[in-house]
């Protein structure tokens, strides 16, 4: 090989080399995990005094119905995961001769997939279920109207109005919502 | 360092947990709620008699008059504690009759337009000024209001044998008796 040609080689090599270098990719991998979050509380969450008079004479009690209260969720599920919000009565009993009942309302605010919502009589058990189909999704946090409006209602069961007894003070009862897989 | 000293390091170490509790799950939530029944006790008049409201919800006036017709009923709510019952009690509290006239009151049974433990009237009675029991029995319950609601009160007025009356020349005396129906658990 003469000079010339080596130098050529050379040149082609070293051509070779430098587009090589610049065409060597690099890149980091990252391991992606979304964590399966499942959360939920009510705002506002102090307690609820329920006062159950008769308005006039020859009338039956009236109805009390709770000021609305939000519940708020985030949820991100795995695949077609469908999650459920259950209520119960999981302390104290609800006085005899009456009944109290649970509106929901459908959430309007947040995104994602919130689901069907239910109006229910709230017993100790079982457990009713207030709403389903739940998916990924979060409601926001209720800066006012967010999430999923309840409403409370107290009323005589009036088949059963003879049973109705006056409570010494007031009864403590508390309602449990569970958010969980279905 | 001895083996002992490394022992009880050791045994020490194993006997510190520290647990992380969490004071709530984030899967549930938990709402108080106090729920209290006020006992009851409240009645009213109706019907197109004269009436006066005390202004006592377990309270009631009426003047009965020879010249009144119609009937009145009788309308109330209540809820008792448990094992308790209301009665009703009438009396009069003012009264321009001669002694050898009188007031005969005939309570009828509940109307039927409520619901819940209704009260049982007494048989028929002549007012007096002491009170006397004339719907008993009454436990949580209310009757509707109005009239054809509740229990019917009619009044008869009765002349003793012998008297200087009669029946008609009593709508020409201004005869007034004040009456007052009481709801109440009773003496």
């Amino acid at each position: 090989m003469n000079t010339s040609t080596k130098f050529i080689l050379a040149f082609c090599i070293s051509l070779l080399t430098t587009s090589l270098a610049a065409q060597i990719p690099v890149s980091d991998i990252f391991n992606i995990v979304i964590n399966n979050i499942c959360i939920i509380r009510t705002s506002p969450a102090t307690t609820i005094s329920m006062n159950m008079t008769v308005p006039q004479a020859g009338k039956p009690v009236a109805n009390v119905v709770s000021p609305p209260s939000y519940l708020l969720i985030t949820s991100i599920v795995t695949g077609n995961e469908k999650r459920m919000v259950s209520t119960n009565v999981s302390n104290g009993t609800i006085p005899r001769g009456t009944t109290l009942t649970l509106a929901v309302s459908s959430c309007l605010t947040g995104d994602g997939t919130h689901g069907n919502t239910y109006t229910k009589v709230l017993t100790v058990a079982p457990s009713q279920t207030i709403i389903d189909g739940i998916g990924s999704c979060y409601t926001g946090k209720a800066t006012t109207g967010e999430g999923y409006k309840m409403i409370y209602t107290w009323a005589a069961d009036l088949p059963n109005y003879s049973l109705i007894n006056a409570t010494s003070g007031s009864t403590p009862i508390t309602i449990t919502h569970t958010i969980s897989a279905y | 360092m001895n083996r002992t000293f490394y022992i009880v390091v050791f045994c020490i170490l194993l006997s510190i947990r520290v647990e992380y509790v969490s004071a709530q799950d984030d899967n549930t939530v938990k709402i108080p709620i106090q729920m209290s029944i006020p006992p009851a006790a409240s009645l009213s008049l109706a019907g197109n008699e004269a009436q006066l409201s005390l202004n006592e919800i377990s309270r009631t006036a009426q003047i009965l008059r020879p010249t009144s017709s119609g009937q009145v009923w009788i309308n109330y709510s209540s809820v008792v504690e448990n094992n308790l019952l209301n009665t009703i009690f009438v009396n009069i509290v003012s009264s321009n009759l001669p002694g050898d006239i009188a007031i005969k009151l005939k309570i009828g049974p509940d109307a039927g337009a409520g619901l819940g433990k209704v009260g049982k009237p007494s048989a028929p009675i002549y007012l007096s000024i002491q009170p006397q029991p004339i719907i008993s029995e009454i436990g949580s319950c209310f009757t509707g209001i109005g009239p054809n609601k509740g229990h019917s009160l009619m009044y008869t007025w009765e002349l003793q044998p012998g008297s200087d009356f009669n029946l008609k020349s009593l709508e020409s005396q201004n005869l007034e008796v004040g009456v007052t129906y009481t709801i109440s658990s009773g003496e």
